[in-house]
């Protein structure tokens, strides 16, 4: 097997460019969501406070006599939609919270005098007290995760390292928020707490990934300045910190891709054979982690080797230790 | 374009460090941990006696504890026991009846069934999760007190366990909160109402009926009158009392009562049943049951009750009689009910997609790295046996996120084994014999996997601090994932790497001289 060789340096740009490619967009998405939902991401039950509910009815139904109900149980312009879960026809009702128990009854009752009986698959219901609540935790939580891991990095590496690792961290957890901005957006999909686990392991995976990358470049580093024979002109050279990194992905780069590539089979199995539920939450995680991969192998060193050559070659064989 | 500078590293001081790799230990321990897997995780038994137990366990709960304690006095050596052991019986058939109806079997024939039982949170095998919140409710209650929450928890806990419903759960969580789990339960809504309804607190006197027999009668006098009781030390110290207090009109029918009923006893009772509990928690029947000695008429609408109380039992009693009404309002800011068919449903297919995702995983790992991927799926599957055995000796409830989770940890346990084979093909280019190159791959990967490892640890103990329950579930399998897979990726492969033969292009390194023409490319 010949081993793929990027030239990680040489097309730098290039791989920044794709990076704000995807970006790009997705900000523009947050910024349209921020707009429409005064919320980054559009938010699901778990943070606005609401109702949802899975019935499956026995005969099959019109959604608009089931609006009907809803509205004249005091939950007007509430969402109904059908969905298939496992080949069934399933009616989900969306609805601004739904507090007192009685309320539910009256809504059950009028639902099944109007469209026949129907069996309960699920109901999630979240008062509008404490989904800002879930909002602050979920929030805290990436707050204090990202705080953690800049001090491990940094106690790990050099502290440019770090701000490196952190940006590529960033960019994997706002590729991400993009994309789910754009698909609430395009198709509706809601963020809930599980967003929030899927940020938090999508972040942990691309450190994990950058660490691997660095840990090489770290370990190579004490080669800078040693002499090279150039394979073209056959001249002897010194090797620059650039060559290094070049060098260290390539070392890295089949691990990497294997790496992913097995987490995005297990993944890709999980979001098309496994539960309705956690399907957005696999999805999130797909998507990060691709993410994480791409800016482990790209971003991350292209932006290290870009620091060091602002600060000027001289000084990189001081950190070969 | 790789140098011959690159290529010659020098040889790490640590590569020796490790010279009991293969020592004798490792291998014993890695066979260790996969019998005790594998013996924690499948349990075999016979049809028949599973169907007795699914039985036993479809009954509501009082007439299932009737039927075990039937069952003990029929026991052939029933009656040399003693109330301890009975006991200790009565406990363990009701878990087995209970858990019998949780079970996963994996296989089965007309006889035997091979089965295991991890333990599925409600989204999975269908049930109801509510968070109650406990409303202060000035000028009475300015404030929610531990000691509030802790009678509104005895009071929720009541009403749970008279619905009859098994492996029901009330906890604590937060200051004001009450997380109540009601697994497999048909009607969510009758739940509902019961928790919200205030439960009936009577006080009754002993009297006499035509047949001659003595029974607990009305008083007229309940929770509606009742104000608040609380434990207090005597002065002696080591001895409870528990004091009491009425609303002015309670007070009055309560010093007519007691001045009508000195020397003679008060029956205190909750929905109809006696305060006092048996051992086995549930209340004692009536029969059983003797009330409270009124020592002196109580006028003052206040009071105490006597006896030689331990602080426990003070305590205990003092909650009782606050749990008669909710001494706050509370309301369900939470609910999450997922119906039998839905998380059937969703077993089904995270088992399949786990079974699909492991094993394009291991083929893909064979693919790739022929003889040591297969090693590595060997080390893959005593991975997925330990984590569910340590899963289900915990016991870790498994959540859909929670099995998303651990298919993630799948992927990521595989990672260690290709960093350490991507490390040994290296090292192979650069010239080192077989052996020093799979020691060397393992020696040097250890940083990154380590590294990482923590990483992803730390990002698990964040989600699990702060993370709501759905969350929670997630964070642990994640870490455990983590935490199992270091062992297996790490001690399991290498010992199993040791015991392979070893020939030329194991990993499919070609002939020295090929690598030294290709590194000086």
């Amino acid at each position: 097997m010949k081993p793929i060789k990027i030239d990680l340096v040489k097309y730098r740009w290039l791989w920044f460019g794709i990076s704000l490619a995807i970006l790009i967009p997705g900000i523009v998405g947050i910024i349209i969501c921020c707009l429409k939902y005064h919320a980054p991401l559009k938010p699901g039950i778990d943070f606005t406070g609401g109702s949802i509910l899975q019935y499956q009815f026995e005969k099959p139904v019109d959604l608009e006599p089931i609006r009907q109900v809803l509205s004249d149980s005091g939950f007007p312009g509430s969402q109904v939609q059908m969905a298939q879960i496992s080949g069934e026809q399933v009616v989900i009702m969306r609805t601004k919270a739904i507090e007192s128990e009685s309320d539910k009854q009256k809504i059950d009752n009028h639902l099944r005098e109007t469209c026949g009986p129907f069996k309960m698959l699920s109901v999630d219901k979240v008062s509008a007290t404490i989904g800002p609540e879930l909002l602050m935790s979920g929030i805290l939580s990436l707050l204090v995760t990202f705080a953690i891991m800049i001090c491990y990095i940094a106690y790990r590496f050099k502290l440019d390292y770090a701000i490196c690792a952190i940006i590529a961290l960033f960019h994997d957890a706002l590729a991400l928020c993009g994309i789910f901005a754009l698909l609430g957006l395009i198709s509706g999909t809601e963020v809930d707490s599980l967003f929030i686990s899927a940020i938090l392991t999508v972040i942990g995976f691309s450190v994990h990934d950058t660490i691997v990358v660095f840990d090489r470049i770290r370990e190579n580093t004490k080669y800078v300045g040693s002499k090279k024979l150039d394979a073209n002109s056959g001249k002897e050279r010194r090797l620059s910190f650039a060559d290094i990194a070049n060098e260290s992905v390539n070392q890295t780069l089949a691990r990497s891709i294997y790496t992913s590539l097995t987490v995005l089979i297990t993944l890709t199995s999980l979001f098309l054979l496994g539960g309705v539920t956690t399907r957005d939450f696999v999805l999130a995680m797909l998507i990060g982690i691709a993410s994480g991969t791409y800016s482990s192998i790209f971003n991350a060193s292209c932006l290290l080797v870009f620091w060091r050559e602002l600060k000027g070659t001289q000084r990189q064989t001081k950190f070969a230790t | 374009m790789q140098s011959k500078t690159l290529a010659k590293r020098p040889s790490q001081k640590n590569s020796f460090s490790w010279k009991f790799f293969s020592s004798d230990w490792k291998t014993i321990a890695v066979s260790l941990v996969f019998i005790w897997s594998v013996f924690t995780l499948f349990q075999v038994d016979k049809q028949s006696n599973l169907k007795d137990w699914k039985q036993l366990g479809n009954l509501p709960v009082i007439k299932l504890k009737e039927e075990i304690w039937q069952r003990i006095e029929k026991l052939p050596d029933a009656a040399k026991m003693d109330r301890y052991e009975r006991d200790e019986i009565f406990k363990q058939m009701l878990e087995r009846a209970q858990s019998t109806n949780t079970i996963q079997i994996i296989w089965q024939n007309k006889r035997w069934v091979l089965y295991t039982n991890l333990k599925l949170g409600l989204d999975l095998r269908g049930g109801s999760q509510l968070l109650l919140q406990a409303l202060p409710a000035p000028p009475l209650v300015p404030e929610i007190t531990p000691e509030i929450m802790q009678s509104v928890q005895t009071v929720i806990d009541n009403r749970i366990n008279s619905l009859g419903v098994s492996e029901t759960l009330v906890q604590r969580t937060g200051k004001d909160r009450l997380i109540v789990e009601l697994p497999g339960i048909k009607d969510p809504q009758q739940a509902k109402d019961r928790i919200g309804t205030t439960a009936l607190l009577e006080f009754k006197e002993l009297a006499i009926n035509a047949d001659g027999k003595t029974y607990w009668k009305d008083t007229g006098l309940t929770g509606a009158d009742f104000k608040h009781a609380q434990a207090v030390p005597t002065v002696a110290g080591g001895i409870w009392r528990v004091t009491f207090e009425f609303k002015p009109e309670g007070g009055k029918k309560f010093a007519d009562l007691t001045t009508r009923l000195v020397g003679r006893q008060i029956g205190i009772f909750l929905d109809g049943q006696p305060t006092d509990r048996s051992a086995d928690g549930m209340p004692l029947p009536v029969e059983k049951y003797h009330g409270v000695n009124v020592k002196e008429p109580i006028l003052a609408g206040s009071g105490e009750i006597t006896g030689s109380f331990t602080k426990d039992q003070a305590v205990d009693l003092a909650l009782k009689l606050n749990a008669g009404a909710l001494p706050v309002p509370i309301k369900i800011i939470e609910e999450r009910t997922v119906g039998a068919t839905l998380g059937q449903d969703s077993i089904e297919k995270s088992l399949i997609a786990g079974i699909v995702g492991i094993s394009l995983v291991m083929l893909f790992m064979i693919i790739v790295y022929g003889l040591p991927g297969l090693v590595a799926d060997c080390a893959l599957i005593l991975y997925t046996l330990t984590t569910l055995a340590i899963f289900k000796t915990m016991p870790v409830t498994l959540t859909l996120a929670g099995i998303a989770g651990f298919i993630l940890s799948v992927g990521m346990a595989v990672d260690a084994n290709i960093l350490i084979f991507e490390r040994t093909k290296e090292e192979l280019k650069s010239g080192k014999s077989l052996y020093m190159a799979i020691e060397n791959g393992f020696n040097r990967a250890f940083s990154s996997i380590f590294d990482s490892n923590i990483n992803s640890l730390i990002a698990c103990a964040v989600l699990y601090s702060l993370g709501t329950v759905l969350v929670k579930g997630f964070a642990v399998t994640l870490a455990i994932g983590v935490l199992v897979s270091m062992f297996t990726a790490i001690t399991a492969t290498r010992t199993l790497l040791h015991l392979v033969p070893k020939y030329e292009g194991l990993f499919g390194q070609r002939s020295k001289t090929t690598v030294t023409k290709e590194s000086t490319v």
